[in-house]
């Protein structure tokens, strides 16, 4: 599989990352959960200029319009108005942004901090490394919603401390990971030779650890993604997430609540956008997972 | 194994002295005064405030003041709340019992469906039963807590009217809260129509556990069907299948019981997952646990009560992993040289 198909029998063997992202490849329900992902990630882009209506804008003649297929439904309104008369359909385009965009930014932020302290501690021995432990397993056994909504509390109800709070929740999450996978591997022969070598701790990190360790990180990095977009939602819905003004799908849900009875459509269309944004992260994840597992055998 | 059994505990008090040393560091830098938002007591009287600062030992330095925190809330003292004045410590122990209650029953749902659908899927392994049972998973796992617990008030209890949509028991029925645990203080109680509270206790239970069992039941399928595929392809499966035993006696005899014991410890560190799932469902079901009490404490900034609360919820959570650690090394010797460092 891996050997090239040219006539000079040339042996091409793939890099450990493009052996993994063949195996992804084939397996076709990972790329459908990738194409929505991507899809996702063009649609926080463009969000503002594809929405038909301002999130904000009030039609005070269409207040809790159907979806358009509906009887009562006009197409104006794709898929409906909320209470205020504001449309579902720019709200959601809207909150792509809020939920979707920046839980990737909070990822991102959480995995640079939580690896970088878990190379540290998984790198270390003895006193250091067993303090670091503790450290984590008290802060790990903290629930870490909980955690996001004291923080939220304290400093106040800005999408930005939104978004450091979830940070703050999954950084010990990377943590773990890191330091479980830099651990184990440091037991392994290989590194042994490479320190027999003569090489320093860092280069043992970055030339020895670091390509076996880095599936495991990608891996890692998917599912906080997902655990990204729950958080940021969930904190919108118990209304301690974005404030106000902005559309974020876990806050445009606890409004439909109220209204569940006359305008159940207020609570299935955000729900339905979290659960599909969730559930495209959790395929790309499982194929990764897969993909590692096979590829590594 | 009495040495791994001290070495544990060791680090279980190392832990929990770390869980509230970052509590502390919290109290700390929270707004407004230090003595107020240790003990919850406003605007104190002179003689009140002289025993806070003797209590926590506030003219000290800060570890003085670290130890005596510990040594305070150790003796059950967690203050008062900001919101009604009342000892935070009372009002927890009549709400925690629901919140576990909660909690177990999702466990047992979870485990109880969990288990054989993972089992299932790993003797079908690669095969239409597999996929289904995976996918299925996949997508349960994906569906939030909130969304689905909303959705399900939406069509049972508001459209079909079959169940109720909050609380723990109608208020027809005046059970005296003595353990917290409805069942059992139904069983207590001298209230004429039992089989009746009984059955509406249950109706109240279905649909919160049910929502909070989603979660957990999707990583029981995979988890177990991960080990099982493990243990199925082990060499003393194949010699076993050699000898001509009987496929079921090979899964539930031989598979099964090995399987189980990764499945148990995956499950130990789910648990702070399992408690953020539960505050969320509280507050959607109105269930009076520690969780949506926990939230109307951020809601009012009662400082008191938050610590309190992660100081029980982290303090639950590391308990309980000591237990299932344990409990797991006594069952299984060979996990025992891997965790001493021995080998």
């Amino acid at each position: 599989m891996a050997r090239s198909n040219s006539i000079y029998q040339e042996e091409i063997i793939p890099t450990p990352l493009r052996h993994i992202w063949n195996n992804f490849m084939s397996y076709p329900v990972a790329m459908i959960g990738l194409w929505v992902f991507i899809g996702f990630v063009v649609l926080t882009v463009i969000a503002p200029f594809v929405a038909p209506y301002s999130p904000e804008l009030q039609h005070p003649d269409a207040l809790l319009f159907p979806p358009s297929w509906h009887d009562d439904g006009q197409i104006a309104f794709f898929l409906g108005t909320d209470d205020l008369g504001r449309d579902i359909l720019s709200n959601l385009l809207h909150g792509v942004r809020t939920t979707f965009g920046s839980s990737l930014i909070v990822t991102i932020i959480a995995a640079i901090l939580g690896i970088l302290i878990g190379i540290v501690s998984g790198m270390s021995r003895g006193l250091k490394s067993s303090m670091l432990n503790h450290l984590l397993d008290a802060t790990l056994a903290i629930p870490s919603l909980l955690l996001a909504i004291i923080f939220v509390a304290i400093s106040g109800q800005t999408l930005t401390n939104v978004m450091i709070a979830v940070s703050i929740a999954l950084v010990p999450q990377f943590i773990r990971a890191t330091h479980t996978a830099v651990h184990h591997e440091l037991k392994r022969e290989y590194v042994v030779a490479a320190r027999l070598d003569g090489a320093n701790q860092f280069q043992i990190f970055y030339n020895v650890i670091l390509p076996n360790i880095l599936n495991a990180l990608i891996v890692q990095f998917t599912l906080a993604i997902s655990i990204a977009i729950i958080d940021i939602a969930t904190l919108g819905f118990l209304r301690v997430g974005a404030p106000d003004p902005t559309s974020e799908w876990g806050t445009m849900l606890a409004d439909g609540v109220d209204l569940i009875f006359i305008a159940p459509w207020n609570v299935t269309f955000p729900g339905v956008a979290i659960f599909f944004s969730v559930l495209s992260v959790n395929f790309i994840g499982y194929g990764l997972q897969r993909a590692v597992k096979e590829g590594l055998g | 194994m009495s040495l791994y059994i001290t070495r544990r505990i060791n680090l279980f008090i190392f832990t929990v002295a770390a869980l509230y040393f970052l509590v502390f560091l919290m109290v700390n830098s929270l707004p407004g005064d230090l003595a107020t938002n240790l003990s919850g007591i406003q605007n104190p009287t002179v003689a009140q405030s002289e025993t806070i600062v003797a209590q926590y030992q506030l003219d000290k330095n800060w570890f003085n003041q670290y130890i005596s925190f510990i040594k305070q809330r150790m003796n059950g003292n967690f203050g008062v709340s900001f919101n009604n004045g009342l000892p935070i410590l009372d009002e927890m122990l009549t709400l925690l019992p629901a919140t576990i209650e909660l909690c177990i029953y999702a466990i047992f749902i979870a485990l109880l469906f969990g288990l054989p659908l993972g089992i299932l899927a790993a003797i079908y392994y690669k095969k239409t039963a597999d996929f289904f049972l995976l996918s299925t998973s996949l997508v349960g796992y994906s569906i939030p807590v909130f969304w689905l617990g909303v959705i399900a008030i939406m069509y049972f209890g508001l459209d079909l009217q079959w169940l109720p949509v909050a609380g723990r028991l109608n208020l027809l029925y005046q059970v005296e809260a003595v353990t917290g645990f409805t069942f059992i203080d139904i069983y207590l109680s001298d209230i004429q129509y039992k089989q009746l509270a009984y059955n509406d206790a249950f109706a109240h239970l279905i649909m919160p556990t049910l929502t909070l069992a989603l979660i957990p039941a999707t990583i029981v399928i995979r988890i177990t069907r991960t080990t099982m595929l493990e243990e199925l392809n082990a060499n003393y499966i194949k010699a076993s299948e050699a000898r001509g035993v009987h496929p079921l006696i090979i899964i539930f005899n031989h598979a099964l019981p090995n399987a189980l014991q990764p499945v148990f410890s995956q499950i130990s560190l789910q648990l702070s997952t399992l408690l953020t799932s539960a505050m969320v469902t509280e507050v959607v079901f109105s269930w009076p646990g520690i969780g949506q009490w926990l939230i109307q404490a951020t809601y009012q900034q009662d400082y008191p009560t938050i610590t309190a609360g992660i100081l029980v919820c982290a303090g639950f959570v590391i308990l309980i992993t000591l237990i299932s650690d344990m409990l797991l090394i006594a069952t299984s010797p060979q996990q025992r040289g891997v965790i001493n460092g021995s080998k």
